[in-house]
Order: C-alpha cells, then structure tokens, then sequence
C-alpha cells in the first residue's frame, strides 16, 4: 500500500503542476465565467441604452390618421419627408413609415442609426394593435399581443424555471457532462501517455523492480482519480459561480446546479473513470506508441458521448428506450444519466441499476486491463496480436517481454 | 553500507530452466554471485543473459528450478537490496533530476529525506551538483548515464545487478564508474554485470559465467578459466635464437601489433625449465617472460564458435 501511495502522490503532483493541466483547470472556467459577464454586461448596457428619444413616423395608409401618441415616445408626420428631415436635423432617434398597403402587406419602413432595441419594436407593436383594434377591450388587447408568460414547473424534479430559460434544461445537462467528459478525458489521457513514457524510455524496467505492477497501475489510477476530482470541483464551482453571475441573462434565470444531479454525477463519474482507466493503462501498455494509443482510445471516447448523437431522443423522450438502453449500457451509463437528470426524475431503481452495471464492468475491467498492462510492460516496438493478448488475460501474473511473445 | 558477509552467497541459482513457447532460452543454469566480487556474465547476443537476470529479479518466472537472493526467495524487501541497471535504461525526461532521483529512491523503500541527501551527495560526488534542479532532458548524454548509474545505487543496496555499464561511457566517465563498482565491491558488496567488453571482464571481474546457447559454458574465478585455455607456450621478448633451446618445440613470430616470439615448449617441458635453460645461456637475454594465456576475448569467441559447430 505504502508504494502504491507514492506512486500516486507522483502521479498527482508531477501531473498537477503541468502546463496544460493548469492552462485546462483554471483557463476553462476563466473563460467561462469572463463570458458570462461579457453576455451579462452586454445585455445589461442595451437595457440601459434602449431609450433612442422620439420615434417619428408618418402614415401613408391613413388608418392612424388623429391616432393618439399620448404616453408613448412617437410623433407622428404630414409626410416621410417631414420625419426624415426631423430625423436628419437631430430630433428623432428613429422613424419610421406606415405604407398605404400596410393592412395586406404588414410591412412598415423603419430608420434608425444603429440597431433597434426590443422596447422600440414593442412600442411600434404597441401602437399599431391598439389602433387597429379601436373599440375593442383593451385589456383584451394587451393579453393578445403576450398571450403567455410560462412558468415552467418540473413536478418531477422540483424545479421552477422560466419560460425564455427552457433551453437550458438540455444545454445545461449537455454543458455539465462536457465538464465531466473533458475531466474524464485528460486524466485518463495522462495515464495512458504516462505509462506509454515510462515504456518509451524504458524506465518501466527500473520501476518494476521497485514494485508490482498492480501496485504501479493502482497508484497511477488513485493519483490520476484525484486529480481529475480536484479538476472536475473547480469546474463545477466556477459553473455554479458562472450560473450565480449570469442570472441577469433571461436564458439562464432560474437555472442552477442541482445538488442531486451533481451528486450522482460525481459517483458515475468516478465509477467511469475506474473503467477507462483500466483501459486506457491496458492500451497505454500495449500500443507502440503515443499515437497509436491515442488512436485507439480515441474509439473508446467515441463510445462514451454516443447519447450526444441521439440527443433529440434523450429530449423528445427522456425515459423512453433509447435513453434507458444508453442508461444502462456501461461505456455510455455516466453521459445518458447526467442527460437524463437534468431532463426529468429518472427511476431510482435504473440509476441504482445503472450503476450496479458500471460497477461490475469497471472491476472486471481492472481486473483484465491490469493482467494486460503487467503482461505487456516489457514489450517493446511491436504491438501484440489480439489472440496474444487473450493468452496473457487467461495467464496469471506472467510478465511478458519482447523475446517471451517473439518465441511464443 | 553493505553487512553481508565477505564470500557469502547472494544469488544462488540452482538447475533453471525457461522456455519461450518450443525455444529454450536457459537450459540448466546453475550459479552462485558471492558479496564483495564483481560477478561477470558473458555470452553472445540472445545468449540468455538478460533472460536470467530477469529472472533473478522475479520479472520472470523460470519453468523449472530455483533462485534464492539474500538467502531466500526473491521478495519486495529482497527486492529493495538491488540496484539494477538494465541496458536498455531511460529516465522521466521532464522531470527534475533532485526529484526523479527522490522519487525513485522513495521507491525503494528510503525515507524521503534521506533520499533527497544522499541523492544530492551523489551528484556532489559525481560533479553534477549544479544540475540538481534541471530537468533531464537539459543534461547531455553522458550526464543522463550518470544520473542513472547514481540512481541504481541511491538507496545503498547489497547487490547491484548491471546490464552493459559502459555501453556509451567515455573513458573518463567509465573510468569514475568503474571506481565507483570496485569500491562497491571492496566494501563487501556484489556486483553482476552482464557485458561484451572483455577487457572490463579481465580488468575487473572475479569470477565469471559465459553462457552460450542458453547453457553454461563456462564458470569460475577469471584466472582460473583463462588458465584452463591457456596453451603449452610461452611469451618472450629479448634477444637470441629461441630455436636453439632443447626445450623449445617451434617459435611462432610476433602476430600484427604483438611483441614478443610465441615459445611452443616439447612434451614435458615446464616453464620454469625452460627459464632455467635461458638463464644458463649467456647468449640469450630476456625482457619478459610470461606463459601464454589467451584473452577472455579470445575464449569468448572460441566457446562461441565450438558452441556453433558443436
């Protein structure tokens, strides 16, 4: 146990101190939250400065013809040429004319000198409904033109969100387990580009004369799990920062990471990051070389986001067949609960499910990526054969080396 | 500091074999390393050699037979008494070499602070203090072997077990590890080294073992064995006409980059008669007088070829 520790605590701090290692755990949620004040600045500044002054217009259909403009920031013209000339000389922030096709056409010519805010427009729509609609209950008008505020309540999960914040109930699982995948990915990576190192330069054989290789491969594994915890927390914390800062952004209002999603989160992500440790440790020890590892574990990462493909599934129907397949598939189990979590309540007893399946597989598959990582740990240049590689499962705790699987 | 007894066994191997699939690499090896003697083992390429060291380090099990190390069946303490260099040897090129040599230190069961002290009196020692804190892959060549060697004996082991020690050494580097490996050896530890430079072997060894085809081929103290080869003559170098001695068969002239006439002495002839006879002779004056031994080298690539035609 004592060498395993050392291992790890190698594992972790030569890994914790890299450039890229640093660049990914601080640069992405810097980037992140210094977005989310940009879009939240952004959006407050155009709030500030949605006031243009007076909108002019002139009316070419004669249906707003005496049309009252009390209340409102409009002043109504003879002619477009007078609200043009009105508009040049300063006294307009816009203007805009009414065509005599206006009622066919619904078209109307706006002039402005830079965007429209959303309030110019409302003010328009306003305007021109209230008019048509003379004679009508007003409030009758006001609930046509905003028929709808939805307050979307999520009986299943509890959650209340707003109506312009529906999107995020499938952006945000999708940005979650971006969060855990990248984690996931780049700690696996250094585990398996270690050890592709250590037999590159042919330390392996110095280390394993220190220790076993199932204490080598244990230590690397623990080492690498907390780093990639340490990794995955700061992630998360800066999302629950970034979310708490842009609350001002009506896409996110009422969003905020859920403690019970980020929970189960944390436990599949630890349960698949034991099962592609030990498999990526196998391929590490097994490929040639860097490149040919990182070709082969580019398959198995393909594997592990295969529900992003099916995403219209996992939204039109969350506990539907298609996301309880990839629920309990084990490669693809952490990608389809986190989807589904934040989507709807998903059934303990398929989450309890799901993970009695990832558990199993990620033992199993400790169990035989450590016989191949022990076996292939002295094989040096070329690759061995698949049938080489099911003998050294079936063979207990031989080590092989170039010259044993040249001769076997 | 080693505490083992001067001559007492450290590696004892008896009757292994290992097979790869139908190809025997070691077929009955039976041999003793003793503390305080550097331990050669000889052999041609796929001779079995790293097969055997191999196995002495538990990387591999032999099929049949026994090794004990320390006087017991090689375990994780056992383990920790040994240096091993192997031939194809590398460090962590990114990391610093203070902390490369710590951590592997560690490894082998120091306490990290003593790691750290004797890891800096080493590279004192060796001249490469100031490149404590550098990464490995900043330190030439022959400063990486350096580091290496310091490495296999950082954590003051009983045995130290080295594949080709010289291979890419310059001389005033090899000289410095060379000095290093005998004074291991004369403060009682033992030493193996696997190697294809024969005059390390004659320089430096005590006894040896050559294995040719995965077998014993030859085994016991370097004199011994260079004597058990060595022919009926003599080595002179003097002035006179060696062919007028009663005692001297034929003379063989002096080979290319040789000095000294090749005595071939009759049946019965000793050497010390025949020195007696030039002594007598007021016509013959020798500088030199030596039986002719032939060189480890020269053994080595007679076994091999007799094992070729065997």
């Amino acid at each position: 146990m004592r060498k395993t520790l050392i291992v790890a605590r190698h594992e972790l701090l030569s890994n914790l101190m890299r450039r890229s290692f640093l660049v990914a755990t601080f640069g992405v949620p810097v980037l992140t939250i210094g977005l989310m004040l940009l879009v939240t600045s952004i959006t407050v500044q155009f709030a500030v400065d949605k006031d243009l002054g007076a909108i002019g217009f002139a009316d070419e259909s004669g249906l707003f013809s005496g049309a009252s403009t009390e209340g409102t920031a409009l002043t109504a013209f003879p002619t477009a040429s007078d609200a043009q000339a009105a508009f040049e000389a300063g006294d307009l922030g816009a203007y805009f004319i009414i065509p005599a096709d206006y009622l066919t056409s619904g078209q109307i010519a706006l002039f402005t000198r830079a965007g429209m805010p959303a309030n110019v427009q409302d003010q328009i729509d306003r305007f021109l409904a209230m008019h048509l609609s003379a004679g009508i209950n007003q409030e009758t008008v006001a609930r046509l033109l905003n028929p709808v505020t939805l307050n979307l309540d999520l009986l299943d999960s509890g959650r209340t969100i707003g109506s312009e914040a529906a999107v995020a109930l499938f952006i945000m699982p999708l940005l979650f387990m971006m969060i855990f995948m990248m984690a996931l990915q780049s700690a696996s990576s250094y585990l398996m580009s270690g050890v592709v190192e250590e037999k590159s330069n042919r330390i392996m054989e110095v280390l394993i004369t220190s220790l076993t290789p199932s204490q080598l491969l244990r230590g690397k594994i623990l080492g690498l799990g907390v780093l990639a915890l340490i990794q995955v927390s700061i992630w998360v914390a800066a999302a629950a920062l970034g979310l708490r800062l842009g609350q001002a952004v009506p896409a996110l209002n009422g969003i905020s990471l859920q403690a019970d999603i980020v929970a189960w989160a944390f436990i599949f992500f630890l349960l698949d990051f034991f099962l592609l440790a030990a498999v990526m440790a196998a391929i590490g020890a097994v490929a040639g070389s860097e490149q040919e590892s990182r070709q082969i574990s580019g398959l198995f990462t393909l594997v592990l986001v295969l529900p992003i493909f099916f995403l219209t599934s996992f939204i039109t129907d969350p506990n539907g067949g298609v996301a309880l397949f990839f629920s309990l598939f084990p490669l693809t189990a952490p990608v389809a609960i986190i989807l589904r979590l934040g989507m709807t309540t998903v059934p303990l007893e398929q989450i309890l499910l799901s993970l009695l399946i990832l558990t199993v597989t990620a033992l199993a598959a400790a169990w035989v990526g450590g016989r191949v990582f022990g076996w292939s740990l002295l094989m040096y240049g070329k690759r061995p054969g698949v049938r080489a590689i099911l003998r050294a499962i079936r063979r207990s705790g031989q080590m092989g080396t170039t010259a044993t699987e040249a001769r076997s | 500091m080693s505490t083992m007894q001067h001559g007492a066994a450290v590696i004892e191997v008896s009757h292994i074999d290992k097979s790869y699939g139908e190809f025997r690499a070691v077929q009955d090896l039976t041999f003793e390393v003793r503390a305080g003697e550097v331990f050669a083992m000889l052999g041609p390429n796929g001779a079995g050699k790293s097969t055997t060291i191999r196995m002495i380090l538990d990387i591999l099990r032999p099929d049949h037979g026994t090794i004990a190390v320390f006087g017991g069946a090689i375990d994780a303490a056992r383990k920790d008494r040994i240096g091993y260099l192997p031939e194809d040897r590398g460090l962590y090129r990114s990391a610093k070499v203070i902390d490369m040599m710590v951590y592997l230190g560690v490894l082998k069961g120091m306490d990290k602070e003593a790691a750290r002290q004797r890891a800096l009196q080493l590279l004192e020692e060796l001249g490469l203090a100031a490149n404590a804190k550098q990464k490995v892959s900043e330190l030439s060549k022959g400063m990486q072997q350096k580091v290496q060697f310091m490495v296999t004996i950082l954590h003051d082991p009983d045995l130290i077990i080295i594949d080709e020690p010289f291979s890419g050494l310059d001389p005033v580097n090899t000289m410095v590890i060379k000095d290093l490996l005998m004074g291991f050896r004369n403060r009682g530890g033992a030493v193996v080294m696997s190697t294809h430079q024969m005059y390390h072997v004659e320089e430096m060894a005590d006894r040896l073992l050559m294995i040719n085809r995965g077998q014993q081929a030859l085994y016991g103290p370097v004199d011994e064995v260079r004597n058990r080869y060595a022919i009926h003559a003599v080595q002179v170098e003097g002035e006179g006409d060696w062919t007028s001695l009663a005692g001297v068969q034929r003379v063989e002239p002096p080979g290319e980059g040789e000095v000294g006439e090749l005595l071939h002495l009759k049946p019965g002839v000793t050497s010390a008669a025949l020195l007696s006879e030039i002594a007598a002779r007021p016509d013959l004056t020798i500088r030199r007088f030596e039986l002719a031994v032939p060189s480890l080298n020269e053994i080595f690539i007679q076994v091999v070829e007799d094992g070729a035609h065997a």
